[in-house]
């Protein structure tokens, strides 16, 4: 019988999750060895964001118990298919993220504040391929992002790196 | 220029017109991107190239500063292809991106025009330019379009046997073999370089009057004396094919009270591989690559495998690492006849150099000894090597597939070998990537001819935020 803890998120709504799911999280992970997981966790999370974190985890978790059950005989074939599969749920993540900026902007804060490495390098790297070859403005646009440079600064340090400007 | 200065502007106006349009309609309604926690911002950066992080810097203020805080300018940010010096319009000095796929363009200052490049080292480029008898001699770097002139090159006695022996198809950019700055910080460091085909190592400060020689060999025989030299732990390392033991060094420089500690690493894996009167062996001449101009005259094919190296010295992610290319020599000479009879060969028609592959060692520098560990993995690292100048960048900075890998360039140099020879000329494609993994070669780039004089340079450019 797996061990489940209540996770409560910002706006107080209770998510029933394995223990095995959440420990994939250092903070929370910690807050149980160290004791201090009784009764609800709460957690600086909205609701929303939480349910996506979950999502992540659970996905992840599926991915290494699966490996574990596996003997050699046709694991590559099967570790081939799973590939796929966990790409192609990967890109279905991304997509939904894509569009929705202020999921992705909550669920980055989140995956920070609850330590989940794997998570965070998957969500810079999705943003970092969202701003590659973009211009200043181009990801302003993207991430609603409010430009306070003046436009002599903006074009002092235009001119500084022209390089980096060149079409 | 003028076609660069209105595309920016252009752009500039686009831009705030965008952005005022953007700020009627929708007015305080931004989002909370601006406020990315630092951490997050900096793991962002880290996923994309040089050229995005600078765009990224000028998306707003906070994005501006975190990014300024966090960047260390020791790093190695990005290996771009410095292309051959345009001999025609001498002005424009360009980078190639190879992971980005992009050319950068910048103007060269009047004064270093028609000037040759002789390498470059921590961001800076050594540009030797002016008159070939008393030339001047300068760092630029050409991100900020700083320079700082060196000492002149006739403060060194071997330039005067140089410039006597090489009357007829002088270069005088072939001079210099090598420049190495100890640190990036130009005005303040210490600037080491071999000279004269590796005979002659020397040193000084930018602003010093003349050059201290370290060591001047005048034996003509003693060809690669510093076969390369490297800044590590700020003390000036020096691959040697001189029969010395690992030694150390302190030498004073001229015109002012600093040290520098000079060691000497004795590059023992040439004298390993040199295998004295070696078999030249002939092979099918339909099975190699060159070219050669007439295919009419009758020519015996010869070929010695691994029969030269050529070695460099890198610091990677804290590390001395030597790296060995070897070479198969190949060589066709003229014949008197073609009566199948075999004649012994007197006219070297054609010979050539091919990359036949790297061997990578690191370097334990024990007291008063040294260790030499064999590196068969390379981790996550990228090797970018040439005589010019190497360098190391890790694999996740400059946002590549490849791994465990060595980008080599062809060390061409400035002189004209086809002068006042009748050796065939040839086409050059000793620059490419070599696999540790499994020993392959890919020549990926472009060829050359030999006699465009141009020498290959990898260049990190060095930004500073």
């Amino acid at each position: 019988m797996a061990i489940m803890y209540a996770l409560k998120s910002s706006d107080n709504e209770i998510f029933e999750v394995e223990q095995k799911v959440i420990e994939q999280s250092e903070t929370i992970k910690k807050m149980i060895e160290d004791g201090a997981a009784t009764g609800e966790i709460p957690l600086q999370v909205s609701s929303k964001t939480l349910a996506k974190v979950l999502e992540w985890c659970k996905q992840r978790q599926h991915k290494t118990v699966e490996n574990e059950n596996d003997d050699n005989k046709g694991k590559r074939k099967k570790e081939r298919d799973e590939d796929d599969d966990i790409k192609e749920w990967e890109n279905k993540f991304s997509d939904e993220l894509k569009a929705d900026k202020d999921v992705l902007f909550d669920l980055l804060l989140a995956s920070n504040y609850l330590d989940l490495p794997a998570l965070l390098s998957f969500l810079c790297q999705l943003v970092a391929d969202m701003v590659a070859g973009k211009m200043p403005e181009e990801i302003r646009r993207m991430f609603n992002i409010e430009n306070d440079f003046t436009p002599e600064e903006e074009k002092a340090i235009t001119a500084e790196h022209g390089w980096a400007f060149q079409p | 220029m003028f076609s660069r200065i209105c595309s920016y502007l252009l752009k500039t106006i686009f831009w705030r017109r965008k952005s005022k349009t953007r700020d009627t309609e929708e007015t305080d309604d931004y989002g909370c991107w601006d406020q990315l926690p630092s951490g997050v911002l900096v793991k962002i950066i880290q996923q994309i190239s040089l050229g995005d992080c600078v765009r990224v810097s000028l998306v707003c203020k906070s994005w501006s500063l975190d990014i300024k805080q966090n960047n260390f300018p020791n790093r190695v940010q990005a290996a771009w292809l410095m292309l051959p010096l345009d001999r025609v319009n001498t002005s424009l000095l360009r980078f190639y991106d190879l992971f980005e796929g992009r050319t950068y363009n910048f103007e060269l200052p009047k004064n270093l025009q028609g000037g040759w490049c002789c390498g470059s080292s921590k961001g800076w480029l050594a540009i030797v330019y002016g008159s070939k008898f008393n030339p001047k001699f300068s760092l630029y770097n050409p991100i900020s379009g700083i320079q700082f002139p060196l000492p002149p090159l006739i403060t060194l006695p071997s330039s005067q046997g140089f410039l006597d022996r090489m009357k007829q198809s002088i270069n005088v950019a072939e001079f210099i073999k090598k420049v190495e700055l100890s640190s990036v910080n130009a005005p303040n460091c210490i600037v080491a370089a071999t000279f004269d085909v590796h005979r002659t190592l020397a040193v000084c400060k930018p602003g010093d009057k003349r050059w201290t020689a370290v060591l001047e060999e005048i034996r003509e025989q003693d060809d690669d004396f510093a076969s390369d030299i490297l800044f590590y732990n700020g003390e000036l390392h020096v691959l040697t094919s001189a029969k010395t033991a690992f030694a150390t060094h302190t030498i004073k420089l001229g015109d002012n009270d600093d040290d520098v500690i000079v060691k000497f690493i004795p590059d023992n894996f040439k004298i390993m591989f040199h295998k004295p009167g070696v078999v030249w062996y002939p092979e099918d001449e339909s099975g190699i690559f060159w070219i050669t101009k007439d295919i009419s005259i009758p020519k015996i094919v010869w070929i010695a495998k691994d029969l030269s190296v050529k070695s460099y010295l890198i610091e990677s992610d804290g590390e001395l690492l030597i790296v060995h290319k070897t070479n198969n020599e190949i060589k066709s000479f003229s014949v008197d006849d073609g009566n199948g009879q075999l004649v012994i060969p007197r006219v070297i028609r054609f010979e050539y150099s091919q990359a036949n592959r790297f061997i990578v060692f690191k370097i334990d520098d024990l007291i008063g000894s040294m260790r030499r560990t064999r590196l068969d993995n390379l981790e996550n690292q990228i090797l970018f090597v040439a005589e010019s100048g190497s360098l190391c960048v890790a694999a996740r900075d400059i946002k590549i597939g490849f791994k465990n890998c060595v980008f080599f360039l062809g060390d061409l140099n400035y002189l004209n070998s086809n002068v006042n020879t009748n050796r065939d000329p040839y086409v050059y494609r000793e620059s490419g990537v070599f696999y540790l993994e499994d020993g392959r070669i890919e020549r990926t780039f472009p060829c050359t001819n030999q006699s465009v004089h141009c020498r290959m340079n990898w260049f990190s450019p060095n930004i500073l935020f």
